[in-house]
Formats: structure tokens, C-alpha cells, sequence
């Protein structure tokens, strides 16, 4: 289970690793009429008794973030979680009284993008004037605080060539960690395509920068470039994902996985990074072909296996099958397997959406049983939780629910599936 | 409406495996009818595939429908196996029997060689004309995952191609070689090339076929889902009427894997897409 968890209080806010927010986006995600934080402040009061993620990060940047955004963080902070996190746009946070502020409240961290060194070239990127010099009073602001800068910069074309000018610049105003971005944009315009940058560019001038992170002792992470391409700093690719907090009164589009790229890696069979890389977005596949002069699998100590999302509960004729492969994770469910849609089954975890009647739709996750992670239940191999949740049942609504599903896990689990809890 | 009793094939008529339950779900050849219907063609067309249906069983064909992307018309294609113990003609004498009240289905040729699958390729009949349906034979061979196409004419068949099923990801080597053993295209040129051909949206399915035909090169993705369907229509401008009932009947489509096929060439450069079909069992 991821250790994060995105509240998306509206669509202005910037989302990690992409330059503009959801609501600029051609398609813009369905936002509820009014936003209601008491979802979110009944979700904090059950976490506060039985903590499942170390981290929240509020994202916003409308009118709803300005009315709550406080009560907001103020509860996450008492709500069990260790970190609180703000994702918002530089402007707002320009004064320092409102900084101020906004740290009182319990927000340790604020992300800030910061795209260049030449505020022409950031606020082109950003599409808005300004955004670079109210990104550095904000980073200056912090830097009197005691919160945590964390920079991100989103690596295209435009800005490929300066990458380490920009991580200096971000240590100068005190960045504790910098997050490297590889532009992966969903169904990109054409001048969208034309920001995205060949490995053979981007590896090394990355590679420079990341030099620069190493030699400031500043925390470095990767996003969506492929392992292989950066020797030993490859290691530094995060490819996990937050769960999102969602609920049909607010910003429950973000959900969608089809509204997140999606990547692929031609050698992803022989190769043993396949597990923690994403390969290459589809964008930069449909813009630079494959890269296979590029990739270089890293031999495999473990065997490949297909992911396979299906149900198989009967065969090609119709007659119910005896359980095999992802069926016994089907049968682990017992009676309730009738209700979920499929399992997704990786290396870490098996992952079932189910549906509730009133329509609200959620993931059961099972991990390896690991007493020292938080979690809901506890069968006798397993951690059991659940996640993504979309619509408008209640926390309480959806624990009575998904109850007997857990207890039938925990009096099938005899010991004899298993999952890796390396990731 | 879909029901327990549906059993969902590909091209190489192997089930595939029901990817939601399927209480609330269609049928995917409402696909089939509704591409038609855009084309006129329904009234001309339904009764020979239902009678199609009748001889072989229900899902025991396979429907694809095509979009030639220079004239935009719409043409389509079924498929049956041909059982063993039926020579010399195999499936199509009972085929040319059931069919006889709509078109005449080579009535010169009087033997066949030994064949896996036939596959009978019609388009949109003119208003009031008498449609036509061209026999293909698929033999396999030389190796198992090899299928052989030949076209059918009154002077009996001929070669016009084949396909290699191959796994996308564990096979990744051979597809890559057959890919680039092109007559048409020159990947060596360009490497984007591939991606253009090897649709990244499209990638992860369960089968390739990679595909030589006498005129383009073909690749068939088997096993893709509604959404990846949904790519394809928009990605090669399928009519805006199919377009708008997928999109609308998408939910009640997502138990079912479906099969993509593109055939191409390079163009100036670029790869141009001649044609591409989609298909589902009925
Ligand atoms: S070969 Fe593919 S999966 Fe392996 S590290 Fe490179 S991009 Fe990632």
C-alpha cells in the first residue's frame, strides 16, 4: 500500500510531475458544485485511531483550498498522519505571514515547481507570468521556516539544457529534496510532443544535475525515465504512486486511470529493473520510437511472468474451473469473489475493485503481512486495506461493508499464497 | 444482452477469459450490427450471418469489421473454423448450402486443400445490388504459430500471406525480427518507425500477429480491452456515429477482450495505415 495519500481539494492545484494544473488540461476532471471537506475530516478522525499512511499532501490552488485549506491541515495533522504536505501554486505563498501560517497549521512540507533559471523560459512553461519570481519568494519564505522545501522540475525540450543550473538554484533557496520530472503528458498537442526530450539527451545532462543533488547532500528522486539509462543513479527512480482520496462531493475524476500516462518497455520480459521502471511514456513512444538502442534490459535473477487482470471463474465452455493461478486469489474471497470485478495481481500485492449498491466503488488491497506497516485487518499472511475509494458512501458505510469480505480472507488464509513485501 | 452462457474468442478462436461479471452487459456483436447499420448494410447482411450463426453455433465465429482509411468505407469479415472430417470442401460446402437464398460462394471450385479456418470478406452490397462475399482460407503451417492466408477465386487458392502469433512481451526478440523483416518498411531508416507501427496504446495485449500480406505489412493486437477499442476509434477516425455507441456502451463492454488488426506501409516517410479492423465473436 502507498505510503501517501493526494487530497485533491480542487482542479487548480499542481499536480506532481506535470506543468500545468488538471483544469487547464483540454478535458479537465469533474469537480463537485460545493466542495464538503467533512469526508476528509471524517476520514482524519478514523485514521487518527488506526494510521494507514505516513503522508497527506493537500493539492489546490481555488477558492475551496483558501476556505478550508487550514481546517484541512490542521485535521490531517491531528488525524495520525506524520507528514502534511501542501501542493499549491507559488503566488499564495509570497508573504511570509502566510507562510507562517500555513506551517502553524501542521504543513511540514510545500512542494514548488521550479521549471528554469530563466524566469522567460519558467513562466512559459508554467503558461504564467510571474510564476518564477513568486517561486523563489516562496522558497524564500520557507527557507526562514521550519518546513521543507521539496523541488520539482519537469524535464522537456525547452529546459533539458540547464538542468543543473536549475537543481543549483533550487539548493541556493534551500530545497531539502529535488524531484526530477520526465515530461510525460496524456494525448499531447503538438506543442505539447514537441516538449519531450530523447534519452539520449536527457540521460546525461540528468545525470549532471543529480551530481549536483549528490555533492549538495540534497535528496534526489526520479520520475519516469528508465532505470537503464542512468547507471548507478537508477536506483533513484521512484515508480510508486500515492493513493488518491476521492469522494463523489469532490475531485473523484482524478481517480481515473485512463486520465494518467501510461508507459510500456519493449524489453520489460528480460529485464529484472521491469518491477520498479515504467519504461517509456506512450508519448515519447509515439514521438521517438522505442529506444531500443537506448534500453539495455538488466539481466534477470527472477523469471518473468505476465500480468494478467482477468476473472477466471469458468473455462471456454462455461463449466466452473478448479482455481488455479489468479483464481486462488479469486477463491481467498470465498462467496464475495462473486462481487469483485478481477483481481490485479503484481509481485507486492493483489488488488480487487469491488462496488458497493449504492455505487461506490473501491480496491481491496492485500500486501504481505508486515506488523510493523500500519493496516485495517490482519489475516495470517496478509496485510488487508482498502483504497481508491469513489463515491458517496461513508468511511463507516464502507467498513461494514467491506467486513465480512476481510473476515472471509482471514478465515480462508491458510498460509499457502503469498506476496513479496520487497516494494 | 451478454449472458453466463457467452464465450468470448479471438482470431485464433482461443477463449479468452471474462474480464468483468457479466450481470448488465452486451453482446459484442451489437458492435457488429450497429457498424451495419452506419453502412446501410444491415438489412442486406443480417440474415446470411444469422444463418451463419445457426450452422456454426453461437459463439463458435468471428466478425471483424475494417475501415479502408483512403476510400473510408466499411467493410467486414467473418470467420469459422473448419471441423475436421468434412472434404473436399471442408466448412464451405455447408456454407454455400446456407448462404445460397443471398450469393452464390465459388461455385467452380470443387476441392480444397486441408484448412484451419475460412474466413468470407463482404462490404456495404450497393442499394437493391446483390452482395458478394470472397473466401479466404487460413492453413497452418510451417510452424505451429504460423497461419498461412490464402484467397480463394474460381481458379482456387492462392497465397496472399501470413501471420505469426507471437507473445508481446516474453517474445519480445522475434517479434522485434519479424516486425523488421519488412518488405515494406525500412525500420533501419528510421527508428521512430516502430512506434508508429508497434502502437504503444496498443502494446500490451495478450497476442501480436505479425503479418505479411502481398501488398502491406499487417499487426494484429489480440486481447485489447473497451478502452484500448476506444483508443482505436478515435486513433484511426472510425465513424463518429461508432464512435458515440462504443463510448456510450462502454461499461457494458468491459468484460469482453477484443482483437485490433492495422495493415500499413511506409509513405513518405511515415507509416501509412491502409486499413484497420476490429473484432469479437458472435
Ligand atoms: S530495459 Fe525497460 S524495464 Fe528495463 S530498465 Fe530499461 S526501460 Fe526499464
Amino acid at each position: 500500500m502507498a505510503a501517501d495519500l493526494v487530497v485533491m481539494i480542487d482542479g487548480e492545484g499542481p499536480m506532481p510531475g506535470s506543468l500545468r494544473s488538471p483544469s487547464a488540461s483540454p478535458s479537465p476532471p469533474s469537480l463537485g458544485e460545493n466542495f464538503d471537506p467533512r469526508p476528509f475530516l471524517e476520514f482524519c478522525t478514523a485514521h487518527r485511531g488506526a494510521p494507514r499512511y505516513e503522508r497527506v499532501i493537500l493539492v489546490g490552488d481555488g477558492q475551496p483550498l483558501e476556505q478550508h485549506g487550514f481546517a484541512l491541515a490542521e485535521a490531517a495533522r491531528r488525524g495520525g498522519f506524520r507528514r502534511v504536505r501542501l501542493d499549491t501554486r507559488p503566488w499564495r505563498l509570497t508573504n511570509p505571514r502566510q507562510v507562517q501560517a500555513v506551517v502553524q497549521a501542521g504543513v511540514a512540507e510545500i512542494s514548488v515547481g521550479l521549471h528554469a533559471t530563466d524566469p522567460a523560459l519558467h513562466d512559459r512553461l508554467r503558461d504564467r507570468p510571474g510564476d518564477f519570481r513568486d517561486a523563489k519568494k516562496c522558497l524564500a519564505n520557507l527557507a526562514r521556516l521550519d518546513a521543507e522545501a521539496l523541488v520539482y522540475i519537469v524535464m522537456t525540450s525547452a529546459n533539458v539544457g540547464q538542468l543543473r543550473p536549475v537543481a543549483q538554484l533550487a539548493i541556493e533557496a534551500g530545497a531539502r529534496r529535488i524531484d526530477f520530472w520526465a515530461y510525460a503528458p496524456l494525448d499531447p498537442t503538438e506543442s505539447e510532443q514537441q516538449l519531450l526530450v530523447p534519452l539520449d539527451e536527457l540521460a546525461p545532462r540528468l545525470l549532471e544535475a543529480i551530481a549536483t543533488c549528490r555533492a549538495a547532500e540534497v535528496e534526489a528522486v526520479i520520475h519516469h525515465v528508465p532505470v537503464c539509462v542512468l547507471g548507478e543513479e537508477g536506483a533513484r527512480v521512484d515508480a510508486t504512486e500515492p493513493d488518491h482520496f476521492h469522494d463523489h462531493s469532490q475531485f473523484w475524476a482524478a481517480a481515473d486511470p485512463s486520465a494518467r500516462p501510461r508507459f510500456n518497455c519493449l524489453r520489460e520480459a528480460q529485464c529484472d529493473a521491469a518491477e520498479v521502471c515504467l519504461g517509456l511514456s506512450h508519448a515519447h513512444v509515439n514521438r521517438f520510437g522505442w529506444e531500443l538502442d537506448r534500453l539495455r534490459a538488466l539481466p534477470r535473477t527472477r523469471p518473468w511472468r505476465p500480468r494478467d487482470r482477468s476473472v477466471r471463474r469458468v473455462d471456454a465452455r462455461g463449466r466452473a474451473q478448479a482455481p488455479h493461478g489468479h483464481a486462488r486469489w479469486l477463491d481467498l474471497l470465498g462467496a464475495h469473489a462473486m462481487g469483485v470485478e478481477g483481481v490485479a495481481l503484481t509481485r507486492s500485492e493483489a488488488r480487487y475493485p469491488l462496488q458497493m449498491p449504492d455505487g461506490t466503488r473501491f480496491v481491496l488491497v492485500i500486501s504481505a503481512r508486515d506488523d510493523a506497516a500500519r493496516t485495517f485487518k490482519q489475516s495470517r499472511s496478509f496485510n488487508l486495506a482498502y483504497t481508491d475509494v469513489v463515491g458517496p458512501a461513508t468511511e463507516r458505510a464502507i467498513a461494514a461493508f467491506v467486513g465480512p469480505v476481510l473476515d472471509t480472507i482471514i478465515a480462508n488464509d491458510d498460509g499457502s499464497l503469498s506476496l513479496d513485501a520487497r516494494r | 444482452m451478454a449472458t453466463e452462457r457467452d464465450v468470448h474468442r479471438g482470431v485464433g478462436f482461443d477463449a479468452y477469459p471474462l474480464l468483468r461479471p457479466i450481470r448488465g452487459k452486451i453482446r459484442a456483436e451489437n458492435l457488429l450490427w450497429n457498424s451495419l447499420e452506419h453502412a446501410r448494410a444491415r438489412a442486406t447482411w443480417e440474415a446470411p450471418l444469422r444463418a451463419i450463426q445457426a450452422l456454426v453455433g453461437r459463439d463458435r465465429s468471428v466478425w471483424s469489421v475494417w475501415l479502408d482509411h483512403e476510400s473510408e468505407a466499411l467493410s467486414w469479415e467473418v470467420r469459422v473454423l473448419n471441423p475436421n472430417g468434412h472434404p473436399p470442401l471442408g466448412i464451405l460446402e455447408p456454407l454455400r448450402e446456407i448462404l445460397a437464398p443471398w450469393v452464390d460462394l465459388l461455385p467452380s471450385v470443387r476441392d480444397l486443400p486441408d484448412y484451419a479456418m475460412l474466413g468470407l470478406r463482404f462490404d456495404a452490397a450497393p442499394p437493391g445490388g446483390v452482395g458478394r462475399m470472397h473466401v479466404e482460407l487460413h492453413r497452418r503451417g510451417p510452424s505451429p504459430r504460423v497461419m498461412q492466408v490464402y484467397r480463394v477465386e474460381a481458379g482456387g487458392p492462392r497465397l496472399a500471406g501470413h501471420d505469426v502469433a507471437l507473445h508481446p512481451k516474453r517474445d519480445a526478440h522475434e517479434v522485434l525480427a519479424e516486425i523488421k523483416a519488412s518488405r515494406f518498411v525500412s525500420y533501419s531508416l528510421d527508428r521512430r518507425l516502430l512506434g508508429r507501427t508497434l502502437i504503444p496504446e496498443l502494446f500490451a495485449c495478450r497476442r501480436l500477429h505479425v503479418g505479411r500480406r502481398d501488398h502491406c505489412d499487417a499487426l494484429g493486437f489480440s486481447g485489447v480491452n473497451v478502452d484500448q477499442l476506444k483508443f482505436v476509434h478515435r486513433r484511426f477516425d472510425f465513424p463518429e456515429p461508432m464512435r458515440a455507441y462504443l463510448a456510450r456502451h462502454r461499461d457494458r463492454l468491459e468484460h469482453i477482450l477484443f482483437d485490433v488488426v492495422t495493415e500499413y506501409v511506409a509513405r513518405d516517410g511515415t507509416i501509412a495505415h491502409l486499413r484497420t479492423g476490429f473484432r469479437s465473436c458472435f
